[in-house]
Order: structure tokens, then C-alpha cells, then sequence
């Protein structure tokens, strides 16, 4: 009789899950107001999974406070039975500005038929955002069991679920490249070595979270033509582009442009020249979107970027 | 309804009866992975102070020597300084390490560098070369810039090409050039040995460090370790000289 019991209330579990559409939904609520009464910087956010939410998942979620793009601040929190809320404050500085980011990622709560609650991937979450940040917005919702079924592209795009509140006002999907910083370290045999830092940001210019990017190569002509890898005279052999990869932690990426060490020397460097640079933004699962394309000569004696040998400033924007 | 009930209590059985297949699914995604990583090499190893303690929170680069171009690959340092870098090229890489934000710079750097050798490590085809050893380098100091206009206390715009160059005095050829951020004071690692600063701009007379009542064209800076220097660096317009 017990058994038959469990066997029914387990049936019933199961027609629940069938046979409604699940959902997940996590609002991430940020701000950053000045604090009068301590004359201070108040960074405050708050996640808030709904009820369907927290019947299939638990939530994980760190941030980071920055002053003028430095973090000054870093935070985790989590919740399996509600919702999660940072708050801190910081000396008021008038001059500078602060921003709030907040990363809320999900884990896969699913009761499996045996006793307690297990973590079994029932709705093949993980394969959907395997290795992926999710995008905004910070909602998605899907139906099981069994993969590639009813998932809006719309709705799910990267992976972990996200929100940026920065400047104002909260991020908006990736956009183009703004520039970290272009250093020219000097090499030890004296070919050109030249750092460009990335970040990703939105149509306005806000940081755009960490997510995936690629680059690729084309030809200068019209229309172009797609390049698989450059040669390297300086060296006598190719680099060929890795594919999609993930962003660095802190959300940046460094392009490298150099041929070498050691070098030929002279006006060796990488053919055909010049060549077009495309990086994309490359979701698990949705079409690639260009952030930017620029001209490249990459040669042993110097390394031209747009036709531009010396540093941009820091900050510059490439659409 | 019953339909679905029925579903349900069908839904049971298979789940149960796959349980051991969800297991041996997982475990054939794994063995995927190493078939998507053949042709490729690891690198794994520790990062280690000067005092021989591991550091945490170190990102550690590796560019192949081959062909340094592109996306500069890094991991960062668990609790015990170790790190793995997988899906690497055949090759011999440079591994390098930095922690800027508690003031060490990038060890493949040569204007940092004089004190430490990034190892340089082969890696081959299904492969993980381990025990690394990756000394971080000796602790910098910071240089904080804000460029304005002489004439109106104004920032510059992009289009001035402005350009900050810091050089070592023990070695000139090794020097570090950058573009500054125009919009707000910009901070950069500098070494503690003697160095010489310059900024030049479109339109702009050539800036060189000079102490305060200096007859010299150029001054040197030097910085202890982890002090943070700022320099508020006003250019004087070319046609304010006549130039």
C-alpha cells in the first residue's frame, strides 16, 4: 500500500513536469545612489527567482562594484529557498563614476526517483549553456523534457543568466568593442609587439557582460573573401584562428599582433596584408553578430592598425 | 487528463529504467571532450612568489612562440597557485604570469623584466607537460597620468594621438608605449628601476618628465615598490611657441 502510494505520488510529480510548460525567472534588481546620511556611495542588488524558479533550480550569484572601472568591491550570494541581496558603501567621490554588476546563474534542482533531491539535467539546462553566459534579459523559459524543444532564441541566448546595471541604466545585448588599451611592449628581438584590450560592450557603450567572441579573417577586396589562417613570413608558418572561445574572467579580451620572436627581420610579417579582422560575438546555438572589423599589417618593423602605427587612446570605441 | 496521468506513471518507469544511461551518456560527453582536444596539449604547473609561495589569483599566459598572434589564451591560480592550460597547439610556448591588480606586471614583458624568465614549455599532441614552474615577477610601482591642455585645462581628443612612453634608463631599448585614457586619470604598472617619461601629441609640444627646477631636457623617475605616483601632465600647444 505505502509503495503503491509513492509509485502514485511519483506519478503525479511527473505528470506536473510533463505536462506544463517550466519556467524560469530571475529578476535582478541594481542600484548605485549616493547615501546621504554617511555621505557615502550605496551599491545595492538584489536576485529574485520566482516560485517556478526555485521548484527547479537553486541560484548561485556574484558581482563586482567598480569605481571608475576598477573593482573596488566583490560579492557572492545564493539561494535555494529564496532571494539573495548584496548592499555596500562606499567613500562618496563626486568625480567618479560606479557601477554595479550582477551574474545570477542557475543550478539545476530536478527530483530524481530516488530518495532526497538529486541534480540530475532533467531539462538538458546544461547542455544549452554549456560553457556560455546567458544574456539579457534575465529570463527564459523552455519546456521538457528532451533537448531542443520550445526554447526561445529570444529569450535564451548565451547561458548564464545576467544582469549589468552601469551608468545609468541596465546593459543591452553586444554591440561592439571598446578599447581597454593598445601597449606596444617591447620584445627582445626587436620586432613590434602590440596589445590590443578588449571590452564588449552594448549599443550605448556599457560593458556587455563576459561572454563568447571569435575572430576571423577576410580578405580587403569587395566583396570579401574569407581567410582560414594567415602566413607568417617572419617565421615560416600559419596561424590559424581558434574559433568561438569564452571572454576573459574580468570581461576583456587581449588581441595580440605580433609575428614573433625569433624574426627574419626587415619587412617580413603576415600575408595577405592587409587583411580585415572581424571579431563576433558567437552564441551557444544563435548566429554569429559582428562587433567589429578592422585592417591589419602585421609585419616584423611595425604594426598597423587602420592604417595607424601609434596607440589609440584607451576608450575608443570599433564598431 | 488520464491520458497524462497514465504518461506520468509511464514517465516513472523509464526514468528509472535510464537512470544508468543518463551516467553513461555523461561519461561518453567527457570521452567526447578528449576526442575534441586531440591534436592539442595542456600545460599545467604552479605560480610562485619570490619567497617560493604559491599565489592565487595569478593569470597565467601562454603565447606559442610559433605564432603569438591572436586572443591571448589565459587561466587564473586556484587556492594552491596551480593552474591548467588545456587545448593547446603543438609548440613551444612562453608561460608567462601577471597580477596587476596587487601590482605585478606581465613577466613576458621586458621592460618589467630583468629578474625573472618566463619558462618556456613544448607541448605535444595528447599531451599535458606538468610541474611548470612560473615565477611571478618582482612587485611594481603604478603611475596615475591625467593629460590636459595647458591653455584651457581641457582634455584632449582622440584625434591628438596622444601617446604616453615610459623607457628604462638601464636599457633604453626597452620601453613601453601606450594610448592613454583621455577622459579620466590612467593608471599603468611601472618597474622600480629608473625610467624616463614622455607624451607626444598632434599639435602639442613634446612632454618629458622634468623635476621641479630641473636645467635638464629629461628627469628620471624612480618608485619604490607599490607606491603610486601620480603625474598631472599639462601639454603646451604648438602655436603657443610658435612652432
Amino acid at each position: 500500500m505505502r509503495n503503491s502510494l509513492a509509485l502514485m505520488l511519483l506519478a503525479g510529480a511527473c505528470y506536473l513536469i510533463f505536462s506544463q510548460e517550466a519556467r524560469a525567472d530571475v529578476n535582478t534588481i541594481t542600484e548605485v545612489s549616493y547615501y546621504e546620511p554617511t555621505n557615502s556611495i550605496l551599491a545595492w542588488a538584489e536576485v529574485i527567482p520566482d516560485y517556478d524558479t526555485l521548484a527547479y533550480y537553486c541560484f548561485d550569484d556574484w558581482g563586482e562594484v567598480r569605481k571608475n572601472d576598477v573593482v573596488i568591491n566583490s560579492f557572492w550570494g545564493g539561494s535555494c529557498e529564496g532571494e539573495s541581496y548584496y548592499e555596500g558603501f562606499f567613500p562618496y567621490d563626486p568625480a567618479a563614476d560606479y557601477s554595479i554588476e550582477v551574474y545570477p546563474q542557475l543550478i539545476v534542482k530536478h527530483w530524481i526517483p530516488s530518495p532526497g533531491d538529486g541534480y540530475d539535467d532533467y531539462y538538458n539546462y546544461n547542455e544549452w549553456t554549456y560553457g556560455d553566459s546567458v544574456y539579457f534579459p534575465y529570463y527564459f523559459s523552455f519546456t521538457g523534457p528532451g533537448p531542443e524543444t520550445a526554447i526561445s532564441y529570444n529569450t535564451i541566448i548565451l547561458g548564464a543568466v545576467y544582469s549589468i546595471f552601469t551608468e545609468g541604466g541596465t546593459a543591452g545585448q553586444p554591440h561592439h568593442l571598446k578599447l581597454v588599451s593598445d601597449t606596444f611592449p617591447l620584445t627582445d628581438c626587436g620586432s613590434v609587439r602590440r596589445w590590443l584590450k578588449f571590452r564588449v560592450v552594448d549599443a550605448n557603450g556599457r560593458r556587455a557582460g563576459n561572454v563568447r567572441v571569435e575572430e576571423t579573417f577576410e580578405t580587403t577586396s569587395q566583396p570579401p573573401t574569407g581567410i582560414q589562417c594567415l602566413y607568417n613570413s617572419c617565421q615560416s608558418n600559419n596561424y590559424c584562428p581558434p574559433g568561438c572561445q569564452g571572454m576573459d574572467l574580468d570581461g576583456t579580451f587581449t588581441d595580440q599582433l605580433w609575428v614573433g620572436c625569433p624574426s627574419a627581420g626587415g619587412d617580413c610579417g603576415f600575408s595577405p596584408s592587409p587583411v580585415v579582422s572581424r571579431w563576433w560575438w558567437c552564441p551557444a546555438r544563435f548566429g554569429r553578430v559582428s562587433l567589429t572589423a578592422n585592417t591589419y599589417e602585421i609585419r616584423h618593423n611595425q604594426v598597423l592598425v587602420n592604417g595607424r602605427s601609434t596607440a589609440y587612446p584607451s576608450g575608443t570605441e570599433f564598431r | 487528463m488520464r491520458a497524462k496521468f497514465l504518461f506520468g506513471l509511464f514517465a516513472v518507469a523509464i526514468l528509472a529504467a535510464i537512470g544508468g544511461i543518463y551516467v553513461a551518456t555523461s561519461s561518453q560527453s567527457q570521452l567526447m571532450q578528449h576526442d575534441v582536444a586531440a591534436g592539442t596539449g595542456a600545460i599545467t604547473g604552479q605560480v610562485l612568489d619570490a619567497t617560493g609561495q604559491p599565489v592565487k589569483g595569478a593569470k597565467v599566459y601562454a603565447d606559442r612562440n610559433e605564432a603569438p598572434m591572436g586572443r591571448r589564451p589565459y587561466v587564473v591560480t586556484d587556492e594552491q597557485g596551480v593552474f591548467t592550460i588545456n587545448n593547446l597547439v603543438p609548440g613551444t610556448y612562453t608561460v608567462s604570469t601577471s597580477k596587476e591588480e596587487d601590482g605585478y606586471a606581465p613577466t613576458d614583458v621586458p621592460f618589467y623584466a630583468g629578474y625573472v624568465q618566463a619558462p618556456q614549455v613544448i607541448v605535444t599532441e595528447r599531451q599535458t607537460t606538468s610541474g611548470v614552474v612560473v615565477p611571478l615577477g618582482p612587485r611594481a610601482a603604478k603611475l596615475t597620468v591625467n593629460i590636459v591642455d595647458a591653455a584651457t585645462n581641457t582634455r584632449l581628443r582622440a584625434s591628438q594621438n596622444v601617446q604616453l612612453i615610459l623607457r628604462r634608463i638601464d636599457n633604453p631599448n626597452q620601453a613601453i608605449t601606450t594610448g592613454p585614457d583621455l577622459k579620466r586619470p590612467f593608471s599603468i604598472l611601472v618597474p622600480t628601476v629608473p625610467f624616463t617619461v614622455e607624451v607626444s601629441a598632434t599639435g602639442y609640444q613634446h612632454w618629458r618628465y622634468r623635476q621641479v627646477k630641473s636645467n635638464n631636457s629629461i628627469d628620471v623617475l624612480e618608485l619604490p615598490a607599490g607606491q603610486v605616483q601620480r603625474l598631472d601632465i599639462a601639454l603646451r600647444p604648438d602655436k603657443y611657441t610658435g612652432n
